[in-house]
This record gives structure tokens, sequence and C-alpha cells, in this order.
């Protein structure tokens, strides 16, 4: 067997191993932003069907003089958020927030490693000027992939956004700008706040509720009973 | 097509026979799985689901798997063959399997952050095969003739 012939072999094979690690890495982007893209288009009328007619101003779902005020703090990566978004939000707001009983607001917060939920944090305060947060958020949370792929990239977002009929040029200039950077921070602030006040640990999703009797913190995918409680403790 | 047990490279190449059906068995499953839906059953780690639903899961939408298992196909097939090319087409085989093993081990550690073991057995499996299909270009070339030096 001439040397010659070995060495075409192993050239030839890192050849093709170089070729195949390239193509993977071109296609890999497209195809997941590919993947979200139809996903989020699929999904679209659920989530515009669960707001639908209900008051929606910034991050804020539900009536402005509703009496008790829910804050929920969530990870756009999270995957318990990802879980209470399909079973315990849309429960939350068909019983309580269409009703005029209570208000929700969306308040993103980084807890999952990498950076890709502060970015989607910063994106998603970005739709809410516009009053689509909460469009956009249940689209991401309901879709959501792996907490350690990197999956949610910038173009899954700007899919995200596009897909709400968000105006993309004021959204981009939003996102990029101070003020989301400045309430981002707030939101971190605040989440601190709450749950060291409630003795709790800075877990995602978090849901404070207030109400004229006081302050409940509720934590996790819980049964919708855990919110009814606590919505009824803190109602005057 | 056969095997000649007086063959210097017998035992070389039915110990890659026996390695490439592992190597059928361990990437079959993982292909098994991914069109089952199925989540792998996967003892230590529990990273085979998250490595398999991962982006680098795929090369140009075919899953990684599926290229496993014909390389692994075809590293058998060098094997059973007896000739002079087939030991060049399993050198070329195993040699870039060790390469892509390598990338997506790197790629599990430190950029997926999960395991998969049936991936790290892969890597082993074709690890050792690459080690055999150079003993058996060694044994296939003829030694140098000292006069032509």
């Amino acid at each position: 067997m001439s040397r010659k012939a070995i060495i075409a072999v192993i050239i030839a094979a890192i050849v093709v191993a170089g070729v195949v690690i390239g193509v993977q890495q071109a296609t890999k982007s497209s195809s997941n932003d590919a993947t979200y893209a139809k996903k989020f288009t699929a999904d679209y009328p659920n989530v515009q069907k669960m707001v639908a007619g209900i008051p929606q101003i910034g991050q804020v779902l539900g009536k402005a003089a509703a009496p008790v005020k829910i804050t929920e703090y969530m990870d756009y990566k999270c995957p318990v958020c990802g879980a209470a978004s399909s079973n315990l939000v849309p429960a939350v707001i068909a019983d309580y927030v269409r009703t005029g009983k209570a208000s929700i607001s969306l308040n993103p917060v980084h807890i999952i490693q990498g950076n890709q939920s502060e970015t989607a944090a910063l994106a998603g305060l970005a739709t809410a000027p516009q009053n689509k947060m909460w469009e956009f958020t249940e689209l991401i949370l309901r879709n959501q992939g792996s907490e350690v792929d990197p999956w949610l990239t910038n173009n899954v977002l700007t899919s995200a956004a596009t897909t709400t009929g968000v105006n993309i040029n004021q959204w981009n200039t939003t996102q990029n700008g101070q003020g989301v950077a400045t309430q981002f921070i707030n939101i971190a602030n605040s989440f601190s706040s709450d749950t060291s006040a409630a003795g709790d640990q800075e877990a995602t999703p978090t849901f404070v509720i207030k109400g004229p009797k006081g302050t409940q913190v509720v934590q996790g995918d819980v049964p919708e009973s855990q919110i009814s409680q606590a919505i009824t403790a803190v109602s005057g | 097509m056969g095997f000649d047990r007086s063959a210097r490279d017998f035992w070389v190449r039915v110990t890659c026979v026996i390695l490439a059906v592992a190597g059928i068995a361990v990437t079959g499953y993982l292909v098994w799985e991914r069109y089952h839906g199925n989540n792998p059953v996967c003892a230590i780690g529990g990273g085979c689901l998250t490595v398999q639903r991962s982006e680098w899961s795929t090369v140009a939408g075919v899953p990684v798997a599926i290229l496993g298992l014909l390389a692994y196909i075809g590293m058998l097939g060098c094997a059973l063959a007896p000739w002079a090319w087939a030991a060049l087409a399993s050198l070329f085989l195993s040699l870039l399997g060790v390469m892509l093993s390598g990338y997506l081990t790197y790629l599990e550690l430190f950029t997926i952050h999960a395991i998969c073991e049936y991936c790290v057995t892969s890597a082993i499996i074709v690890t050792v095969l690459f080690v055999l299909s150079i003993v058996r270009v060694l044994v296939m070339s003829p030694p140098s003739d000292p006069a032509a030096a």
C-alpha cells in the first residue's frame, strides 16, 4: 500500500470533516430560526385568543382599576415559566383578568445561565410600548427550546416580534435604548426585594399578588387554586 | 470477501467487525429513538435528550445519528472486505469519525453542557476502529526493501 495513498486518504478525511462541520455551522442557525418562525405562526391564533378583548397597556394585561395586581417575574428561557405559560397563566387570565378581578404584568428577569435571557428580556420590554408584550412573551414561552440550548437567537426574537405585528424599526430602536435597560435593572431590583420580603428565593416564575389586604407570593407552575387562594386572601 | 485465518490482518478485521456492529447498535438505537419520539434511556448524566434535540444534532437536516449509522455500516463492509482499498476506506471512515466525534464531544462539554453516553460510547468505538485501521494499513503494507534505500 503506497504511502501516497495513505496520505491522500488522511487529507481527504480532514477535508470532508471540515466540510461537514462547515455545513453544520451554516445550516444550524437557519434551520433553528425557520423552525421557530413556523411555530410562532402556527401558535399565534391561540395567543391572540387568550388576550383578545382584554386591555393591554405596556406590560400590564387587564383593567387598570382591577383591585388585585399580579406581578409575574419570568425568564424567557426558564422551562417552568414555559410550563406555567401553557398551564397556569391562561387559566388565571380567563378567570381573574378577563373578569376584571385582577390585572397581571410581565416582568422579565435573568435567571437562566447565558446571555440570551437578558437579550430576550430587553426585546420583550421593547414590545411593551406597542402593547404587544403579552403576545410576544407567550409565543416564546409556549414554544421554548431547551434551557441549555442557544435557541433564543436574535432572529428568533425578531421572528416573534414580526409575528405579533410590532413595528420592527421602532422595536429595534426601543430595545437598543437606555429606557428598557433601566427598566430591566429596576425589575431585577423589585424581584429581589419582593422575593426576599416574602422569604422566598429568586426563582421563576414568581407571582406577587397585591390587593387591599396585603401581598402574597406564589412561585412555580402551581395549580390555579393556589393563585385563587392568594387572590382571595389579598382581596378586600 | 471473507476471512483467511492465516492472513496477517485476520484478528484486526475480526475486531473491526465486532466494533462496527457495536457502533451500528448504538447509532441504530439513537436513530430509532429519534423517529419514535422517545426519550433515550440515559443512565449516566441524563443529557441524551438534550443532545439529541440540540441544534447540533443534525447536519443540513440529516440527523448525526444517521450519518454515524451509515459510517459504521461502511466500516463493517470495509472490515469484511479483505482488499487493500478496503483498509484505506476503513482508515478514511474511522479518521473522519474520530474528528467528527471529537468535535461533537467538544460541543457537548462546552456548548450544549450535556453528555450523551451513546455519543461518548460511539466516540470510543470509532477511536479504537481508527487505531485498528492504522494497524491494518501497516500490516498490509509491504515491508520496505532495504536494497531500495
